[in-house]
C-alpha cells in the first residue's frame, strides 16, 4: 500500500465507520425485521414469510401502490416540462433577486410548503377554494401541486447551473455563428447540459416517490387513504405497531430505490459521445435544427416570468397574509385578504409555544452540521483526489444519498431505543447524517474534483501528513464548496420530519438539569398545529419563522449560489 | 490594393484603463496580418472589438466598405477562430464544421458540398462523424479553422490560435495556416503574443504598446527599421547601451544594435571599443557571446563558429546601430 493511500485512509475512516454502522446495517436490519412480528409485550418474534403474505391479503396495498406511481411519473414529468423554460429565463433575465424568490420554495422546509398549500387550498377558508370553487382536498393532484412547488426550484437550479457553466468561448462561438434564442437553447445549451437535466430528472423520480411531508399533513383533511404512497402507509404501520409489515413495505421502497440510484449513478458517471456517431448529424441536431433561430422576446421573458414568480410566491404572501390577521378575520368567509388590523399575537404564541421546538431544532441542526462536514469533507477530499475508496465507495455513497429517508426509519429506532436516546436530541443528531453526510460528501466530492492539486503537493513536500495538510492548508482554502456543503447540511436537518416523527414524542422540557424531549419545530408546524388542532393563526407565523434559516442562509448564499454550483456541478 | 478592415479612432476604456487606442488602422485585403504585443497591449480587446464581441467607447470600424460598428458578431462577415478551439463538444465534427451554413438557412445538400470540400482541403474528412474529444489539440483546431472559415468570410480572425499546442504542431500549422490563407485569398487577422510565430507567419505585422499602435510593416522592415524603443526591443535581441559606451557624442539618449550587427575582432581598430567576454554559449550554427563593455552587458552573435575565451579582453566593432530619443529610433546609424 503506498503511504499516501494509508493517510487518504484516515481522512476517510470516520465517514466509512458511520455508513457501516447507521446505514448498512440498517438496510440488513430491515430485511431481518421483515421476517419478525412484534409481540403485544414488544418482543420480536420470527413469523417466517408471514408478512410477505399480507401484502396480498391487504385491502389498501393496491391502491397505495397506484399513488406512488402516480407520484413517481406525474410530478417528474411536470418538473422537467417547467424546469427547463424555468432555467433558460433566469438566465435570460440574470435577475438575482429572481433567482432567490424562485429557489426559495426548495429551500425552505417541506412541511412549511405542504402546510402553505394547505392554507391556500382547504375548502373551508382558502382563497383558492373561494374563488375558483374547486376543492382540491378531494384529488391527490393537490399532492402532486405541492410536491412540484417544492421539487421545482432545484431542478431549475441544476438546469440554471448547466446553462451558466457553459464556456464563454461556446458562448462567443455560437454568438458569432449566428445561433440564438430557442435554436441556441436546442441545438446547443440543452445538448451540452444534458447531464445536469438527466440528474435533476432523476432526483425529482426520487423525490417524488417516497413523497412524505405533504401526506403527512393533509391527513385527516381529505378522504381516508385516498392519496396515501408506501412512504406514508409503512409510517403509519411502524406507527401501529406492525413493525414487520412496515419493514416489508420498505423493502419494496428499497428496491424501487435501488433502480432509481442506479439510473442515477450511471447518468452521473456516464460519459456520453466517446463513440464516434452513426452519421453526420445526430438525430438530436436534425431536430433541434428545425426550431426559429430568434431572440426571446423581452415581453415573453417577462409574462413568464411574472406567472413563475405567482406560482412560487402565492401560497407563502398567504400564509404571511394569515399570520399578521387577528383571530376572527382567519375564518371569515369570503376570505380577507389583507387586513387592516395587523397583529402580531400569532407570532408570539408561533414563538412561545413553539419555543422548546426550536431549540431542539437549531440545536439538532448546528450539531448535524459539524459532524456532517467535520467527517463528510476530509472523506470526500481522499475520494476525490487520491480515488480512496475507488468507484465502490463513491457509488455507495451516491445509493444512500439517493434513498428516502423512511427506509431507514424501523433499524435507527431499534438502535435508538437499545441505546436509551428515544426522545432525546441525541437520537435526532447521531441519526440525521445518515441522509444528510451523503450530501455533503458528493457536494465536496465534486468541488475537491476541481481542485487544484498542487496545493495539497506544496503542503506534503513543505512536511505536512495528509490530515495535517487537510486540516490547515486545505480546508481552509475550501470555504466556497464548505460553505455549500453546510448550508444543506443546515437546511437539511432544519427541515427534517420523519426522523423526528420516529423517535422523538414530545417536546424538550426546558429542563437543563434533567434534558428530555426533542421535538423538532418541523414537528410544531406539521403535527401540533395542523391536523391535530386548528390553530391557523399560530400555524401561518410558524411557517413563517420556518422560513427565516433558509431565507438567510439563501441570502448570505446569493453570490455563491451559482458559481458553487458550477464548481459543484455534475462531473462524473 | 483596397483596405478591407480600418479602425478609425477606435478606442476601449475598462474604468481608468485604456486598452485600446487606435487612430488608424487599415489591413489589406488577401493578406495575412499578426498583430503581436506583449500581455495587456490590447491585442484581444482589438479582435474582440472586430469580431463584434465586444463593442468600442468610440470610432467607426469598417469592414468591406460598410460601417459594422454596431452590429452584433453574427451580422458581420467575420470567422473567428478561438484560442481553446471552442468546438461544441456533443456536435460531430461535420455539425461543428456545417453549423454556421445551417444557421443561414442553406439547403443540405449545398451545406454537405461545401463541408465535405473543406474537410478535404483540412485533410479532416476521415474525423467527420467523431465528437471532438476524440481528436488531437492540431486536429480540433482545423476544425475550428473549417468552421470558422466555412461561410467564406471577408475576415478570418485567429486569437492566439497556436497557443494551446505543443511546440512541433505549431510550427507544423502555423506553415499550414499561411498555405491555406494564400489558397483560399482571405484576410486573416492574427493574434498572438509569440514573436517569432509573428515573424514566420506575416505579410504585415501590428505591434500594439500599450493600446495603442506602435507600427505597422512586413516582418522584415520592423526588424530592420523599428520606430519606437518598444518596437526594437520588443522584436528580436537588442542591446541597449548608453552612447558614452561606444563614444557617441550626438545628444542621444542611448543606442542600441542587433547581436548580429558587431563584430568580435582581437586587435583595437578605429572605432572599435573593448570588452571583457564573461560567458559564451554555443548554440551550433551560432555562437552568443555576452560581454561587458565599460559596464554594460551586450551579446554579440558569431556564425563564423569561432572559438570565445571567457575572461579575454576583445574590441567590439560596431556595423548598424540605432540611435534613440525620447523613446523614439531617431536616426539608424550605419558604420
Amino acid at each position: 500500500m503506498k503511504p499516501i493511500t494509508k493517510w487518504a485512509g484516515i481522512l476517510t475512516l470516520p465517514a466509512i465507520i458511520y455508513f457501516l454502522i447507521f446505514t448498512l446495517y440498517p438496510i440488513i436490519g430491515n430485511v431481518i425485521l421483515s421476517f419478525q412480528r412484534e409481540t403485544l409485550t414488544g418482543a420480536l418474534v420470527w413469523t417466517g414469510l408471514f408478512n410477505y403474505h399480507t401484502i396480498l391479503v391487504d385491502p389498501y396495498f393496491g391502491l397505495v401502490f397506484k399513488n406512488t406511481i402516480f407520484y413517481m411519473i406525474t410530478v417528474p414529468f411536470i418538473d422537467l416540462a417547467l424546469a427547463i423554460p424555468l432555467a433558460a429565463l433566469l438566465k435570460r433575465t440574470d435577475s438575482k433577486i429572481m433567482l432567490l424568490l424562485v429557489l426559495l420554495p426548495s429551500f425552505i422546509p417541506f412541511v412549511t410548503a405542504a402546510v402553505s398549500w394547505e392554507l391556500v387550498l382547504n375548502p373551508f377558508y382558502g382563497p383558492v377554494y373561494y374563488f375558483a370553487r374547486f376543492n382540491w382536498f378531494k384529488t391527490i393532484w393537490m399532492i402532486v401541486i405541492m410536491d412540484v412547488w417544492e421539487s421545482l426550484p432545484m431542478a431549475a437550479l441544476f438546469i440554471f447551473a448547466g446553462l451558466k457553466s457553459v464556456p464563454r468561448e461556446i458562448e462567443e462561438a455560437s454568438e458569432v455563428d449566428g445561433l440564438r434564442g430557442i435554436r441556441k437553447l436546442m441545438q446547443v445549451d440543452l445538448p451540452y447540459i444534458l447531464p445536469n437535466i438527466l440528474m435533476s430528472l432523476v432526483l425529482s423520480i426520487i423525490f417524488a416517490t417516497f413523497t412524505f411531508d405533504p401526506i403527512f399533513v393533509t391527513q385527516g383533511e381529505v378522504p381516508p387513504m385516498s392519496n396515501v404512497d408506501l412512504a406514508y402507509y409503512s409510517y403509519q404501520q411502524f406507527f401501529t405497531g406492525i413493525i414487520g409489515y412496515a419493514a416489508v413495505l420498505i423493502i419494496i421502497m428499497s428496491a424501487m430505490s435501488t433502480i432509481m440510484s442506479y439510473a442515477f449513478v450511471r447518468v452521473l458517471r456516464g460519459n456520453p459521445a466517446n463513440k464516434p456517431a452513426k452519421s453526420n448529424t445526430s438525430r438530436w441536431q436534425s431536430f433541434a435544427q428545425r426550431f426559429p433561430n430568434l431572440p426571446m422576446s423581452s415581453a415573453v421573458t417577462w409574462v413568464a416570468s411574472a406567472v413563475y414568480l405567482i406560482f412560487f410566491l402565492f401560497p407563502l404572501v398567504w400564509v404571511f397574509l394569515e399570520s399578521i390577521k387577528p383571530g376572527a378575520q382567519i375564518f371569515s368567509i369570503p376570505p380577507i385578504i389583507l387586513t387592516s388590523t395587523p397583529s402580531l399575537v400569532h407570532y408570539a404564541s408561533a414563538i412561545f409555544e413553539g419555543l422548546p421546538f426550536l431549540i431542539s431544532s437549531l440545536v439538532v441542526a448546528v450539531g448535524v452540521l459539524l459532524i456532517t462536514v467535520f467527517i463528510g469533507t476530509p472523506a470526500a477530499f481522499a475520494m476525490a483526489r487520491y480515488n480512496f475508496g475507488g468507484d465502490k465507495l463513491l457509488v455507495y455513497v451516491l445509493f444512500i444519498y439517493t434513498l428516502p429517508s423512511i427506509i431507514f426509519m424501523l433499524p435507527l429506532y431499534e438502535i435508538m431505543n437499545a441505546l436509551g436516546l428515544i426522545n432525546t436530541m441525541w437520537a435526532l443528531i447521531i441519526t440525521y447524517p445518515v441522509f444528510v453526510l451523503p450530501v455533503v460528501i458528493w457536494l465536496s466530492y465534486n468541488f475537491y474534483k476541481n481542485f487544484p492539486a498542487h496545493v495539497d503537493e506544496a503542503a506534503q513536500v513543505d512536511g505536512m501528513n495528509l490530515v495535517n495538510a487537510y486540516f490547515r492548508v486545505i480546508m481552509p482554502m475550501s470555504m466556497d464548496g464548505i460553505m455549500i456543503a453546510v448550508l444543506y447540511s443546515f437546511m437539511i436537518s432544519w427541515g427534517a420530519l420523519i426522523f423526528p416523527l420516529v423517535l422523538t414524542y414530545s417536546p424538550f422540557s426546558m429542563n437543563l438539569a434533567a434534558p428530555i424531549g426533542a421535538q423538532t419545530y418541523s414537528i410544531f408546524i406539521g403535527a401540533t398545529l395542523g391536523h391535530e388542532s386548528v390553530h391557523y393563526g399560530t400555524l401561518a407565523a410558524a411557517s413563517i419563522i420556518s422560513l427565516i434559516p433558509p431565507v438567510i442562509l439563501l441570502y448570505v448564499m446569493r453570490d455563491r449560489l451559482e458559481r458553487m454550483y458550477r464548481v459543484g456541478g455534475v462531473k462524473g | 490594393m483596397t483596405d478591407i478592415l480600418v479602425l478609425e479612432n477606435v478606442a476601449k476604456r475598462y474604468g481608468k484603463i485604456v486598452a485600446l487606442n487606435v487612430e488608424k488602422l487599415g489591413i489589406e485585403e488577401g493578406t495575412y496580418n499578426v498583430i503581436l504585443g506583449p500581455s495587456g497591449a490590447g491585442k484581444s480587446t482589438m479582435l474582440r472589438i472586430v469580431a463584434g464581441l465586444d463593442y468600442p467607447d468610440s470610432g467607426k470600424i469598417i469592414l468591406g466598405g460598410k460601417d459594422i460598428t454596431n452590429k452584433p458578431a453574427w451580422e458581420r462577415d467575420i470567422g473567428l477562430v478561438f484560442q481553446n478551439y471552442a468546438l461544441y463538444p456533443h456536435f460531430t465534427i461535420y455539425d461543428n464544421i456545417a453549423l454556421p451554413l445551417t444557421v443561414k438557412g442553406l439547403k443540405k445538400e449545398e451545406i454537405r458540398e461545401r463541408v465535405m470540400q473543406i474537410v478535404k482541403v483540412m485533410g479532416i474528412e476521415e474525423h467527420i462523424n467523431k465528437y471532438p474529444r476524440q481528436l488531437s489539440g492540431g486536429q480540433q483546431q482545423r476544425v475550428a479553422l473549417a468552421r470558422a472559415i466555412i461561410k467564406q468570410p471577408k475576415l478570418l480572425l485567429l486569437d492566439e490560435p497556436l497557443s494551446n499546442l505543443d511546440a512541433k504542431v505549431r510550427i507544423e500549422l502555423r506553415s499550414y495556416l499561411k498555405s491555406l490563407q494564400r489558397q483560399l485569398n482571405i484576410t486573416a487577422l492574427h493574434v498572438t503574443h509569440d514573436q517569432s510565430e509573428a515573424m514566420a507567419i506575416a505579410d504585415n505585422l501590428v505591434v500594439l504598446n500599450g493600446g495603442a499602435v506602435d507600427q505597422v510593416g512586413s516582418p522584415k522592415d520592423i526588424y530592420e527599421n523599428p520606430k519606437t524603443v518598444f518596437v526594437s526591443t520588443f522584436i528580436g535581441m537588442l542591446n541597449v547601451v548608453p552612447t558614452s559606451a561606444f563614444n557617441i557624442k550626438d545628444g542621444y539618449d542611448s543606442i542600441g544594435f542587433r547581436p548580429e550587427n558587431a563584430e568580435i575582432v582581437d586587435k583595437q581598430e578605429p572605432g572599435t571599443v573593448e570588452g571583457t567576454i564573461k560567458y559564451v554559449e554555443y548554440q551550433g550554427e551560432e555562437t552568443i557571446v555576452y560581454l561587458t563593455v565599460s559596464e554594460n552587458s551586450v551579446r554579440i552573435r558569431d556564425r563564423q563558429n569561432r572559438t570565445f575565451e571567457a575572461g579575454k579582453k576583445v574590441y567590439i566593432k560596431l556595423k548598424r546601430a540605432f540611435a534613440f530619443k525620447d523613446g523614439k529610433v531617431v536616426k539608424t546609424v550605419q558604420l
